[in-house]
């Protein structure tokens, strides 16, 4: 087997003991709370009967380690349990609105991928010049604005002034452009920067200096030895906000009307809908795991000192 | 015997925030076919840009004020830059200083060899490449070349790091080395079989070499010709032996001394005690009189001329008699 075949096998095989790791702090987090969740279903005036009945249900009668054991189990599956307000398995409900949010998240950081490392070359490859300096004061601007805000400035200016594009809800790939603007906003900062920083740090360093030396083309050096040196560091930043972005997006979904996990977790505070919050909470664990394996994986395949 | 180099009253200054700093101030220095020459200093005193003057890569606030810089006969100050990265890996190639740095991290040996193979010597083939690049890798020193090509630098130690970066340098089998300190940073074992390895190139391939160092000891066992260079200034320079055994500039003896002494275990380091001028506010008289244990008037009033005698010359007042 390869160096790199072995290196992958390790770090998906650190996978499952992250993953129980989270599952457990989630399972024991939610016990301590205070209040009894049967209380909560069955209504203050249940009868006693009643609360031992579900209790039973529920298997909230067992010593604590066999529950914990038996929702292991089920989370493991992908049995999260059933929502208190919709009476539906709460994965069902996370994958009707998961499917949006990959949409909407990978939009987003497609525009901040590409829009970042553009602006992050082309400003370190004019260290100084006013394209460098206006790249950077935009990048600040743009990162310093809530996204609310943003989002409804994009909305009056394209949905109601210009009207060429729909305000807000889903249904055609013109719905996914502005929120995706929208919730691009800070990784594209975060990348163009952190692009800009790297680039510049390799360019100081001596391999690069002795390719000049030697004669190498400079679009040589740049492709080979400058931008793939530095996007390393980009990649960091790329699978952080990925992980991020998958997770949901709260303010920017709302603005925009648009029905993924970030919402649905909003609504099932609001609702107070435990087992539901609870699965979102897991799931978005899941995939910031999945995310960053991913990430750690194309991390070794660029640089190979990595280890694990 | 005809030049390889030529490098003809060379004066180079930095553009820095507190005025003009003259780092190389009316340089002389010659290379001929075959040899190697020595360019000896302290640090600050203008060796590597020298270096990086015959490169032309020098940092941009850099300011050519005067001279010439002949490479077989053409002035490469005056080339087209198109012309000039043409020479460059070519006809004059660089063995770096820190072997450990002077790689690409990121890629393996393969890669780095080929890609220079391919933009130098027209080699796109992975296959020709990887034959010249082991034939050239059995050639300085590494036993076994297939494997060494399929690993990355940081598999590989300092002194495997430079012998790779030799064989890199001349597979173009260029005119001239430029190789600026390449054994400073590594182990002294490494350091004697790595300037052998120098040696042993410069025999069997014919080229010439610029070697750039602070260490006399280096210089002596490897060079045939010497120049000492002082805050700018060549202040002596002749053949190897006898800049050794009969120095004639206070600072080349001075040198010479703290070679030696640094031999004996109980020898304490005499350092040339003293720092050298700012080479932005230079004295109005010689360089090193500030520091010269020989010094007297004349030294702190005027500047001396570089005296010539044969392949020898020296900057001191005290042969300017003997030379009139």
């Amino acid at each position: 087997m390869g160096v790199l075949t072995v290196y992958i096998v390790k770090r998906v095989l650190l996978v499952l003991p992250t993953l129980i790791g989270v599952i457990t702090m989630i399972f024991f987090l939610v016990r301590i709370l205070p209040g009894d969740p049967t209380h909560l279903l069955a209504g203050e005036q249940a009868s006693p009967e009643i609360i031992e009945r579900l209790k039973a249900e529920f298997g909230l009668d067992r010593p604590i380690y066999e529950q914990y054991i038996l929702y292991l189990k089920s989370v493991l599956t992908l049995d999260f349990g059933t929502s208190y307000r919709t009476y539906t398995p709460v994965i069902v409900e996370i994958m009707s609105r998961f499917p949006n949010t990959v949409i909407l998240a990978l939009s987003a950081m497609l525009i901040a991928i590409f829009a970042g490392i553009a602006l992050g070359i082309v400003s370190a490859l004019r260290v100084g010049s006013v394209i460098d300096r206006a790249v950077i004061i935009f990048t600040s601007i743009y990162v310093s604005m809530p996204v609310f805000w943003l989002g409804l400035l994009l909305i009056y200016f394209f949905a109601v002034q210009l009207k060429i594009l729909p305000a807000g809800g889903i249904g055609s790939p013109a719905h996914v452009i502005l929120p995706s603007l929208a919730l691009s906003h800070t990784p594209l900062s975060y990348i163009a920067r952190i692009t800009r920083e790297s680039i510049l740090e390799t360019l100081s360093q001596e391999h690069v200096r002795l390719a000049i030396a030697r004669g190498l083309p400079l679009r040589s050096i740049l492709i080979n030895h400058v931008i793939r040196n530095s996007l390393i560091n980009v990649i960091t930043v790329i699978g952080y906000f990925t992980g991020v972005l998958l997770g949901g997006a709260v303010v920017t979904e709302t603005v925009f009307a648009w029905p993924g996990i970030g919402r649905l977790l909003i609504e099932s505070i609001a609702a107070r809908d435990y087992i539901m919050i609870q699965g979102i909470v897991i799931f978005i664990a899941m995939i910031f795991i999945f995310v960053n394996l991913i990430v750690d994986i194309t991390y070794r395949i660029i640089d190979p000192r990595v280890r694990l | 015997m005809s030049a390889i180099l030529a490098i003809e009253s060379l004066s180079i200054a930095y553009q820095t925030e507190k005025g003009l700093l003259r780092a190389v101030d009316n340089v002389d220095l010659r290379i001929e076919d075959r040899e190697i020459v020595c360019l000896v200093g302290e640090s600050g005193s203008g060796k590597t840009t020298v270096a990086n003057t015959i490169l032309r890569i020098l940092p941009p606030n850099a300011i050519i004020l005067d001279g010439r810089v002949l490479f077989e006969g053409v002035d490469l100050l005056n080339m087209e830059e198109e012309d000039m990265s043409k020479i460059r890996g070519r006809k004059i190639n660089i063995v770096p200083q820190n072997p450990s740095t002077a790689l690409n991290p990121i890629l393996n040996i393969e890669t780095q060899f080929c890609e220079f193979l391919k933009h130098k010597k027209g080699i796109r083939e992975r296959d020709r490449c990887r034959e010249i690049a082991i034939d050239l890798l059995g050639r300085v020193g590494i036993a076994d070349p297939e494997r060494v090509l399929k690993l990355y630098p940081h598999q590989l130690s300092g002194g495997m790091k430079q012998r790779v970066l030799i064989a890199i340098a001349i597979s173009t089998s260029p005119r001239l080395l430029v190789a600026d300190e390449p054994t400073s940073m590594l182990d002294a074992t490494i350091q004697s079989q790595i300037l052998d390895l120098l040696l042993d190139i410069n025999r069997r391939e014919g080229l010439s070499m610029l070697l750039i160092t602070h260490d006399l000891g280096v210089a002596m066992s490897a060079c045939n010709r010497i120049y000492v260079m002082y805050a700018g200034e060549i202040v002596e320079s002749g053949s190897t032996e006898r800049v050794i055994s009969k120095p004639l500039h206070p600072y080349t003896i001075a040198l010479i001394d703290n070679a030696f002494l640094s031999f004996k275990s109980q020898g304490i380091k005499r350092a040339v005690s003293g720092e050298p001028p700012n080479l932005i506010d230079l004295p109005s008289g010689c360089r090193f009189s500030s520091r010269c244990p020989m010094a007297f008037d004349k030294c702190v009033k005027e500047r001396p001329n570089l005296v010539q005698r044969g392949i020898d010359s020296v900057r001191c007042f005290l042969y300017h008699d003997a030379s009139a």
